[in-house]
């Protein structure tokens, strides 16, 4: 007989398991039953009956498998159950026969592939994010199906009621059902816009979590880590993707500032003004080497990538006066064409006032679309030839970066060991690389660079416009 | 939250698979998103510190079972996720004894 707390510590223990587990459950369920809602609920099923099997019998070696296969029992009732339905139909008519295909693929065959896992993985997320699913929609959905959320944790995180969000995952995975929406990667035609809309909906998260104020339920800045852990699982499904790793350097280096962003009176502290000492330099490397990875990759900077050499610029800087504001001017006029948006011009006019006085700012912003030399208004000669085609996202190494590090060699019997020793960041390629951002590449709309312009013109002190635009810079 | 697994020296030697399988074991949480950092130690030197006098010793100097030859830093959504992927760890190293703790700070 147990005790009520040994009963909820087993359960406790029992919803670890399936955090760990319950993406690749469904994912894996899915590439089965072709169908994301019926997955989960198949999952679901496998969970109730570890929480009630569990807590007396103790946690199965494998509980992974565990679930998997009571999930596989679940669904082989339901196809039983459907050929017995199915065969009632099937009087009525011979075409409904069609409908009663075997499953696409067999359960063992998913239990025995743990390393294309995956696979099914990646298809979870392109169909959490689908575009025809709302926005808030796809956030929902992606934390329930790939977070192994509840729907009143989410409910919590997004400040909303759960009948809400309950009903906006329902009506989602009905969506998908209706439309039949393929489990599939998609093609490499649809790809890019895809992948946009899975990343902007881990940045969104990420972006919820951040705004979480002191006080608020602790399962909003708890987003922020689920949306870093979401978007290092997809960098390691994706690792030729540029963007993925820039959206995860961008999200572990901010992060990195949330213990630093919150003043004693839960009040956010702008960039400038956060203690620096506080700021998380394990996420800060984490960051830099995410960003060299985009960087290894070819391909000009996304947004992602340059909003997290923007970022790495800012972390870098033992003080605010140190930040190098020409780079992250540059990189801000690279994100203006891609992404033209009046935070962005905004940012930029900011820095490139940090960097070179309030009046270049005024002429820059003034100069019109035509004048080819609008790009360059602070920046270096945009001619650097060996760098090109280049982008500014190298980060420079922390000051105590090159201390080696810890050699597996020397710990025979350290089990933790026998990983590759992490590669200590680079030296920088090539410092200048930010002045030739976007040079040859027409600038892109611009009809809010006088607005921007305009709302910093009114400050007294450049400073003082970039406490204004605070924590934004680089989170446009 | 951020977990420290710990690992103490003195268990048997390792066996002949046990390192391709740690390999696994630490891709398997670097694709999950949970493993933030993880390496071996070195026999370091001891510091005592007393009355303002710093000394510092070379080692080795406590039993190997109490010594930390290796640790990997995770983040995880509860103390239950930790202890599960401890006992997986464990599972697979064999005999032996480590430590589980909670790092508090920087994130507060």
């Amino acid at each position: 007989m147990t005790s009520a707390a040994e009963t909820a510590a087993a359960h406790r223990a029992v919803e670890a398991v399936w955090r760990i587990e319950s993406a690749r459950i469904i994912a894996g369920l899915a590439g089965v039953v072709r169908d994301v809602g019926l997955a989960e609920e198949l999952a679901q099923d496998a969970l109730v009956a570890a929480l009630e099997q569990w807590p007396a019998d103790g946690i199965p070696p494998n509980p992974g498998a565990w679930l998997m296969v009571t999930a596989k029992h679940r669904a082989i009732d339901r196809i039983r159950r459907n050929e017995r339905l199915g065969g009632k139909l099937r009087l009525l008519g011979p075409e409904l026969e069609a409908e009663q295909q075997g499953p696409p693929r067999e359960f063992d065959a998913v239990l025995n592939e743990d390393e294309n896992m995956g696979d099914d993985l990646l298809r979870l997320m392109f169909i959490s994010c689908h575009p025809l699913l709302s926005t808030e929609a796809r956030i929902a959905l992606t934390l329930r199906l790939l977070g192994g959320l509840t729907t009143e944790e989410i409910a919590r995180g997004f400040l909303a009621p759960e009948p809400t969000i309950a009903k906006r995952i329902g009506r989602a995975k009905n969506t998908l059902a209706d439309k039949q929406v393929p489990f599939e990667v998609p093609s490499s035609a649809e790809r890019p816009a895809r992948l946009a809309s899975v990343l902007e909906v881990l940045y969104l998260v990420f972006n919820e979590g951040y705004s979480a104020m002191a006080g608020d339920d602790w399962m909003r800045p708890a987003l922020c880590n689920e949306a870093l852990r979401l978007g290092r699982v997809l960098a390691e499904l994706m690792p030729a993707e540029p963007e993925v790793h820039g959206l995860v350097a961008l999200m572990e280096i901010q992060a990195s500032r949330l213990p630093a962003r919150l003043s004693p009176n839960g009040l956010p502290i702008p960039l400038a003004e956060q203690n620096r000492g506080r700021w998380d330099q394990l996420l800060i490397r984490r960051g830099f080497a995410a960003l060299l990875r985009a960087e290894r990759l070819s391909g000009p900077p996304g947004p992602y990538v340059l909003q997290a050499a923007i970022a790495a610029c800012h972390a870098q800087a033992h003080t605010a006066a140190e930040t190098d504001w020409q780079r992250i001017a540059t990189l801000y006029q690279a994100l203006t064409t891609l992404q033209p948006s009046p935070v962005v011009e905004l940012n930029r006019a900011v820095a490139v006032a940090m960097a070179s006085g309030p009046s270049t700012v005024w002429r820059s912003s003034t100069a019109s679309p035509q004048n080819p030399r609008w790009p360059a208004t602070t920046t270096c000669p945009a001619s650097a030839p060996t760098c090109s085609p280049s982008w500014a996202a190298t980060p420079r190494p922390l000051p105590n970066s090159a201390a080696p590090p810890p050699s597996p060699a020397t710990c025979p019997n350290a089990p933790f060991s026998s990983t590759a020793p992490p590669t200590p960041l680079p030296a920088p390629r090539c410092a200048d690389q930010a002045a030739t951002l976007g040079a040859g590449r027409p600038p892109g709309r611009r009809q809010n660079v006088r607005d921007g312009a305009g709302a910093f013109r009114g400050t007294t002190s450049a400073s003082a416009a970039y406490r204004r635009v605070g924590v934004r810079v680089g989170r446009a | 939250m951020r977990f420290l697994m710990t690992v103490n020296g003195g268990g048997p030697p390792p066996y002949e698979h046990l390192f391709a399988e740690m390999g696994r074991f630490v891709e398997k949480l670097t694709r999950a998103g949970v493993l933030l950092a993880t390496g071996g130690l070195d026999r370091g030197t001891h510091v005592t510190a007393s009355g303002g006098t710093i000394t510092l010793t070379d080692g080795p100097f406590t039993e190997s079972k109490e010594e930390i030859v290796s640790f990997a830093l995770i983040e995880v959504r509860s103390k239950e996720e930790a202890l599960e992927l401890a006992r997986r760890f464990w599972k697979m190293v064999g005999d032996g004894e480590g430590d589980i703790r909670q790092v508090h700070g920087p994130e507060g």
